[in-house]
């Protein structure tokens, strides 16, 4: 799907046959994202419960994916863990040029929107976008500064912000923008924008407790601030991690209920987004 | 054990803006970046984990009616 809209943007530019190549790979990236549960929930459950056409969804899902796409590959540059090769492209320098060529071209794809969406509604939608994503930036700058000092239960605070800043903002982009784009009511999209907050904050708690042990340069992650709880010492920490996502969990999809207090219609679809997304449990092995 | 302080609002708090101030003379409609506004309903992760250590007697409850599909689900009042 997203291969044929960037085959669409890139015809006709003179770009060298490894850039291409560079780029189609980072659109397999995307396309593989979309099949990512809580990804493939987000937009398999808001566009209808917004009313939202393909024609519409299509191109901001594509520009939304991209965007994901490519700043997990910085991500995984800046963190030294391992991505989807591109033989044609080996320097960390060229593959940092690449994320930032897959970046435009992401932002391109919003583009298409302006045949059937009106300018004012595009226009805000963009900056909602560059809205969050100064704010992802901002959360990863945060990170990457790292924690000074040993790992302590009072760092959980600054992880939220973290979290919050990166993951949250980005899917308050995918959430928030779809309403945006399919509505001209703003207290929905604000109320939206806080839903994909909460939700994308537990998309990064999730990857934490479940990734832990492949992250060969995690400084600030969930489970290492979890070994800081004052809990007996007999639990293992797979178990204290399963059972604190069981007690957290309801929490944050209440949070997200509540904000869509003046939307009871949406109830049922944001349950189900929350279900969906995080459907296979973080259990204790 | 020592009560453990508020976290810190989020950095990502938004700011008031002042009348006058640049971003405040913005105009209205979409686009404004003042209008959609983030972190005020995130739950705090700090205060949920204090409240988890604190009922761990039931930590294995949870996490069997987790792994059952049940999913505990506490008062969040």
């Amino acid at each position: 799907m997203i291969h044929a809209a960037i085959a669409r943007r890139l015809a006709g530019l003179a770009l060298h046959p490894e850039t291409v190549v560079g780029l189609q790979i980072v659109a397999q990236d995307a396309d593989d994202l979309l099949h990512h549960p809580p990804i493939a929930a987000t937009f398999a459950l808001l566009p209808p419960a917004l009313g939202g056409s393909e024609e519409l969804v299509a191109p901001f899902r594509a520009a939304w994916a991209l965007m994901y796409a490519v700043i997990g590959r910085l991500d995984s540059l800046q963190d030294g863990d391992p991505l989807r090769a591109i033989p044609q492209i080996c320097s960390p320098a060229a593959q940092y040029n690449l994320v930032f060529a897959g970046y435009l071209l992401a932002t391109s794809l919003l583009d298409e929107l302006a045949a059937v969406v009106p300018p004012a509604r595009l226009i805000g939608l963009q900056r909602w976008w560059v809205d969050c994503m100064l704010r992802m930036a901002d959360g990863q700058q945060r990170d990457l500064a790292g924690a000074t000092g040993p790992a302590s239960f009072e760092m959980l605070a600054d992880y939220q912000q973290i979290a919050q800043a990166k993951t949250g903002a980005t899917y308050a982009l995918a959430c928030g923008g779809l309403a945006l784009l399919l509505s001209d009511d703003l207290a929905l999209a604000t109320a939206l924008a806080q839903v994909g907050e909460i939700y994308g904050s537990l998309v990064q708690y999730a990857d934490d407790l479940h990734d832990a042990a492949a992250q060969p340069n995690a400084t600030l992650t969930l489970p290492t601030l979890l070994r800081h709880l004052p809990l007996t010492p007999s639990r293992s920490p797979a178990q204290v991690e399963a059972a604190f996502w069981a007690y957290l969990f309801p929490y944050y999809q209440q949070a997200a209920l509540t904000a869509l207090a003046g939307y009871p219609t949406l109830h049922g679809p944001i349950s189900e987004l929350f279900a969906r997304g995080f459907a296979a449990p973080r259990a204790a092995q | 054990m020592e009560p453990l302080a508020s976290p810190n609002p989020p950095a990502s708090a938004p700011v008031e803006q002042p009348p006058g101030s640049p971003a405040a003379d913005r105009p209205a409609g979409l686009g404004q970046p003042g209008r959609l506004v983030l972190c005020s309903v995130v739950p705090a992760l700090t205060l949920i984990a204090l409240q988890f250590a604190a009922n761990q007697d039931s930590l294995f409850d949870i996490v069997m009616d987790s792994l059952g599909g049940g999913g505990h689900r506490p008062d969040p009042k």
